[in-house]
């Protein structure tokens, strides 16, 4: 993120902020559903996060470390948003699973129904990790950086989270062999 | 699947699918509460003060009072001319946005593409509606404005089989509301708001429908292209839908209550359509 426009923000310059909101705002939104899961909380998620770094942005001592801090308030809007009551959301959708696979060669229908299922299972703190690892490609010490934990924590759950998806995976062949077998 | 590595393939490419742009609204949303929020000043900021050294003090201050002395003798020289006093011409100020939630003060705000007014007790649903007791039964009341709608459910509680997909127009929106199986007959009446006409439908959730056994356990009149479903939160729950011609695109007013509701109950969201201005 281009420094100058962090320090005008932080400054209070609102035209630097939009400048900085409409850089972060797809990729917040794209993160923060792939963890959340649903479009209503993410976009609400996104929103608050964005706030959040307005409000905060003259406590960031490092404009360098800009990347990381605005991650670390969008995990923090999402956990947030994740443990808000929603009494009729009528945005509640699953990602859709019943779509034609990608051509990633690996991801049938059911990998990806299966994939879904498994992630939801995972805790929280396990999705972000898995998220900001393997969604937006942060190495394992940035992730560690932008959630405030040791790199050897993030080795932690990520390894775990992973287990949990391959199990899922691997539940949804078993039964497919079966059914086969008849 | 054999390998960790395997796996982590499969995560990526199925991470890669999803949601990748977040609609303008939510963003204008966000800048439109940048005024009123104040920014926390950082505690290490106010600790510089004390490093300056006493000249660099002095000459901060001498510029200050400079700077007054200056701005006040241009005041006191701009009273002096005898013209007549400027008057400002009054620019309008435009209602803030609707908050993403929680409950808000007495007043107008904006959300989606209407400006109302609502009184106290009501709260934001997601920035894009109103409601009074989260618009659950037993008289819980909402008002919503929607547009974008792309399907319509023939029967609201097995939607799953018989979604249809309805045309741009008024008419054929109004047609594909009034078609659905609900129970009872739909009578489309005129109606005008803001000066844009159109015509309004009372979609009630029968009586004795049981939600819960619905497709999916919800009760679902409509999708459309951006936010998702309309269902409903209970039987007899009332979706008055005003559906409007603005300047050749469609919008909906959907207000929500339900039987318990009082008439002075109604006669408030009443009052906060009645309030809508809309923005074409």
């Amino acid at each position: 993120m281009d420094t100058d426009l962090v320090r005008l923000a932080q400054n209070g310059d609102k035209g630097a902020f939009t400048s900085l909101a409409a850089a972060l705002a797809d990729r917040f939104l794209a993160a923060s559903h792939r963890i959340l899961r649903d479009l209503s909380l993410a976009e609400d998620a996104t929103q608050q996060a964005l706030l959040n770094i307005w409000r905060d942005l003259p406590q960031l001592r490092d404009p360098t470390r800009f990347d990381a801090w605005s991650y670390r308030l969008l995990v923090r809007a999402c956990y947030a948003e994740a443990g808000r009551s929603r009494r009729w959301a009528p945005n509640l959708r699953l990602l859709p699973a019943d779509e034609p696979a990608a051509s990633d060669g690996l991801g049938t229908v059911l990998d990806r129904d299966q994939l879904e299922r498994g992630f939801r299972r995972l805790s929280l703190d396990h999705r972000t990790v898995v998220v900001l690892h393997h969604y937006l490609d942060l190495p394992l010490d940035q992730v560690a950086e932008t959630l405030g934990i040791p790199v050897g924590t993030v080795a932690s759950r990520l390894h775990y989270a992973v287990k949990g998806l391959r199990a899922a995976l691997d539940a949804d062949a078993r039964p497919a062999k079966q059914r086969g077998a008849r | 699947v054999s390998t960790e590595r395997d796996v982590n393939r499969i995560v990526r490419s199925w991470l890669d699918d999803g949601v990748n742009v977040l609609p303008d609204r939510v963003l204008d949303a966000v800048l439109g509460q940048v005024p009123a929020t104040p920014q926390r000043r950082a505690s290490w900021l106010a600790r510089r003060f004390p490093l300056m050294n006493n000249t660099v003090r002095a000459a901060a201050l001498a510029a200050v009072v400079l700077v007054a002395v200056v701005v006040t003798v241009g005041l006191l020289n701009r009273g002096g001319t005898g013209g007549p006093t400027p008057t400002a011409t009054p620019i309008p100020t435009p209602a803030p946005i609707l908050p993403a939630s929680g409950a808000v003060a007495p007043g107008s705000y904006r959300a989606e593409f209407i400006t109302f007014t609502v009184p106290a007790g009501w709260q934001s649903f997601q920035g894009e509606a109103v409601d009074k007791l989260g618009g659950d039964p037993p008289n819980g009341m909402a008002v919503w404005p929607w547009q974008g709608i792309a399907t319509v459910y023939g029967d609201p509680c097995r939607w799953q089989t018989t979604a249809h997909s309805v045309g741009p127009t008024v008419d054929a929106l109004v047609a594909a509301l009034v078609a659905q199986q609900r129970g009872s007959t739909v009578t489309p009446v005129d109606v005008t708001i803001d000066g844009f006409h159109g015509k309004q439908v009372d979609l009630m959730v029968p009586l004795d429908v049981q939600i819960p056994s619905c497709d999916g356990g919800t009760y679902k009149s409509w999708t459309d292209t951006t936010r998702g479903d309309r269902y409903n939160q209970g039987a007899g729950q009332h979706d008055l839908v005003d559906v409007l011609d603005v300047n050749g695109q469609t919008r909906l007013i959907l207000r929500i209550f339900y039987p318990a509701n009082t008439a002075a109950d109604l006669a408030e969201l009443q009052a906060i359509v009645d309030s809508i201005k809309i923005t074409p």
